[in-house]
């Protein structure tokens, strides 16, 4: 059977019955999307590998063990969990010491893409290293909203909920998020501008 | 008469949160309002730098989930 053409419900309920294959199919085509959502919260490739398998392992377990209940809904379900799991460690990790190696800089540099085009791929990477990197320096308030909107697909209700702000305080936040984000872009194409076009 | 619109609502406008007569009247703003139309050519900017920018899975947390369910006992 074509798995590719069934949605995630239907693929679901193959894995409930014990096909592997349906769930290699969810695994793959959700896998980047919850990745890089666990990623920008907590900052740290090793830790979103850690927290990424621990979902996953959560999610296994729920369900091989009879307890799911989202009648399908398997994406905003995984990305719950791994919110709620990252968020965890990313409050931990804040009341102890980071630990940086002498080559952190490889931490941060190392992680591929999912999408890099044939046409323009350096510029286009050194765009994505840069977003990434700007997106980390982004506020842990705007960080977390941005991320639970744009990654996670969450509704502003929802993220108001999930962070016990009102909706306005969110919505604020994801606004100076956005603007933050192009500031710093223009910020850097200006400095590169007048460095290649010094007179 | 229609109501003004924050730069919040824009938020909302380009993660298609926004009810179809909240829609109408914001296109109908945007066509007279001017720096209404700039916020909105700025934080569109902002997301499209956002569109593409998804982090590759490794391959080998991948594999040990599969691995993991694959060889998952209930107790």
């Amino acid at each position: 059977m074509n798995k590719i053409n069934l949605d995630d419900g239907e693929l679901l309920s193959l894995y409930i019955v014990g096909n592997e294959e349906a769930f290699e199919e969810l695994l793959n085509r959700h896998k980047n999307r919850i990745f890089t959502s666990i990623y920008l919260i907590v900052k740290d490739r090793y830790t979103a590998e850690d927290l990424m398998q621990e979902v996953f392992i959560k999610v296994v377990r729920t369900i091989k063990s009879g307890r799911y209940n989202e009648e399908g809904k398997f994406l905003p379900w995984v990305l719950r969990i791994a919110h709620n799991l990252s968020i965890d460690y990313f409050r931990k990790s804040k009341r102890y010491p980071t630990i940086i190696m002498e080559d952190g800089s490889s931490i941060f540099n190392s992680l591929e893409f999912s999408e890099a085009p044939i046409e323009n791929e350096h510029i286009k990477q050194d765009t994505y290293n840069l977003l990434k990197l700007f997106v980390k320096e982004l506020p842990d308030s705007q960080r977390e909203v941005l991320v639970m909107r744009h990654y996670m697909k969450m509704s502003f209700q929802e993220i108001a909920d999930a962070t016990g702000v009102s909706i306005n305080t969110a919505l604020g936040r994801m606004r100076y998020a956005l603007i933050n984000l192009r500031k710093k872009f223009e910020q850097t194409q200006e400095a590169y501008d007048k460095t290649l076009y010094r007179r | 008469m229609i109501k003004p619109f924050t730069e919040d609502d824009l938020v909302r406008f380009i993660y298609d949160e926004i009810n179809e007569n909240e829609r109408l009247d914001l296109n109908e703003s945007l066509q007279s309002n001017i720096h209404l139309r700039a916020s909105l050519e700025q934080i569109n900017k902002a997301k499209s730098l956002l569109e593409g920018f998804i982090l590759k899975a490794p391959k080998d947390v991948i594999s040990r989930i599969l691995y993991a369910s694959k060889n998952f006992h209930s107790a």
